[in-house]
């Protein structure tokens, strides 16, 4: 199948659902919104396409925004497992010099048992993740992979295992090389895991300046296992693990 | 966050993250999961998006995110492919069809996040180079790339067997082995 620029197949000029998104929710500057409403007044598509946004979740009548609506507060109400950003931020200095001279990391701490809830909160739909979080000064936010990244930026991890087993962090360089992120240090190999979703890892990874593209990976393994049996796939990102396990990758663009 | 400025929040713009969760996903029941998480992830962290003053673009990010990741888990479920046999109404004019939107996730579930984010943006949201390269944060020459690198592996994924694949495809990183 060859993919056209567009596969809805709007006319020429018509505004992108972002566009219209944004115009819906008075996001724009008065000049672009009275132009846009002018175009929607002028071209069918685009006012049956903002006739969608007015109706809101009454053009979809499966949906059950009030059942969503409850069950997002009822999320936020709930105590988090453990404030991780009162966590101490824990800087171990250089890492040696092969490490020091590829990987984004200067500091990483060890892996302890995650702490929270005893019965761990088992994700339904079974999906191994991979959450970063960034702290840039003062300010925390959880980052997605592809962001874009500079020297100073912290980062901290939690995890999401569909099923228990040994989990291994590696960070990976532009150049395919591999390195234990978490845990870290001398003969650091993967450390047994529970379903659910873990508290936040212990410590931080601290960026340094070199620029350029590199990985963070999860690898899930149903056994015990070191880096030595992970090596670099095909292509840029690529890791490969042993038989049976799984891989989360995430993209780290470090501004030049 | 107040319950109240949750509530109006979401009721300002959960259609829209629901609306592309059910074109991305397809179907109501990975829309509500997809709708739920995002907002919950949003509303944890406010300072990302409240710093920017646009909630719309920050939640197309995240739901882009969220979309992508439980794509990549079904290729493993092979739900995907399943799906493939059911009829699936098409959306409102303006929006792309079910066929379109099914034989995208395939793709989507193989190629890396970059390709990915930009195919979304682009082929399904309909927004420019322009747009899509100020929401990836990267310039609107690496959009095009991008999506060049989309359409040859898309190209090869549905060639004939026995075709040689064209350079420059996007690579696989969760593959294992």
């Amino acid at each position: 199948m060859r993919f056209t620029e567009n596969l809805a197949g709007r006319p020429a000029g018509c505004p992108s659902d972002l566009t219209l998104d944004r115009l819906h929710a008075g996001e724009l500057p008065p000049e672009q919104a009275r132009a846009l409403r002018e175009h929607a007044g002028g071209c069918e598509v685009c006012a049956e396409r903002m006739a969608l946004r007015t109706q809101g979740f009454a053009a979809f009548p499966e949906a059950r925004p009030d059942r969503l609506l409850a069950g997002i507060l009822a999320r936020l109400e709930e105590p988090p497992a453990r404030p991780w950003w009162s966590l101490s931020w824990v800087r171990f200095g250089a890492l040696g010099a092969a490490a020091a001279a590829a990987l984004v990391l200067l500091a990483v701490a060890f892996w302890s048992p995650p702490p929270g809830p005893q019965e761990p909160v088992v994700r339904a739909k079974g999906s191994l993740g991979l959450n970063v979080f960034l702290k840039r000064g003062e300010r925390v936010a959880e980052a997605l992979s592809g962001d874009s990244f500079q020297a100073g930026d912290r980062l901290r991890f939690t995890l999401e295992l569909p099923v228990a087993g040994h989990v291994l962090l590696v960070a990976q360089d532009a150049q395919g090389r591999l390195e234990p992120c978490h845990p870290f240090g001398p003969g650091a190999a993967s450390r047994p895991a529970q379903a659910g979703s873990t508290g936040p890892l212990e410590g931080a990874v601290e960026l340094d300046e070199a620029p350029g593209d590199e990985w963070i990976h999860l690898v899930h393994c149903p056994r015990p296992f070191g880096p030595d049996e992970l090596s670099p796939g095909a292509g840029p990102g690529a890791v490969r693990a042993p038989e049976g396990c799984r891989v989360a990758s995430f993209l780290l663009r470090k501004a030049r | 966050m107040k319950r109240d400025e949750v509530s109006e929040l979401f009721a300002k713009h959960a259609p829209a993250v629901y609306r592309r969760a059910r074109y991305l996903l397809g179907n109501a029941a990975d829309a509500d999961e997809a709708t739920q998480e995002v907002f919950i992830r949003v509303l944890r962290y406010p300072q990302a998006w409240e710093e920017r003053g646009q909630v719309t673009t920050w939640l197309y990010r995240i739901t882009t995110n969220y979309c992508f990741n439980r794509i990549r888990d079904r290729r493993r479920r092979r739900e995907l492919w399943e799906e493939h046999g059911c009829a699936q109404p098409d959306g409102p004019r303006g929006a792309p069809s079910a066929e379109d939107l099914t034989e995208i996730r395939k793709v989507l579930a193989v190629v890396d996040e970059s390709c990915a984010a930009a195919a979304i943006y682009v082929l399904v949201d309909g927004m420019s180079h322009e747009e899509a390269a100020e929401i990836l944060g990267v310039s609107r020459r690496t959009v095009g790339n991008l999506l060049d690198r989309f359409r040859k592996q898309s190209e090869a994924l549905t060639a004939p067997p026995g075709t040689p694949p064209e350079p420059g495809g996007c690579p696989d990183p969760g593959a294992a082995g």
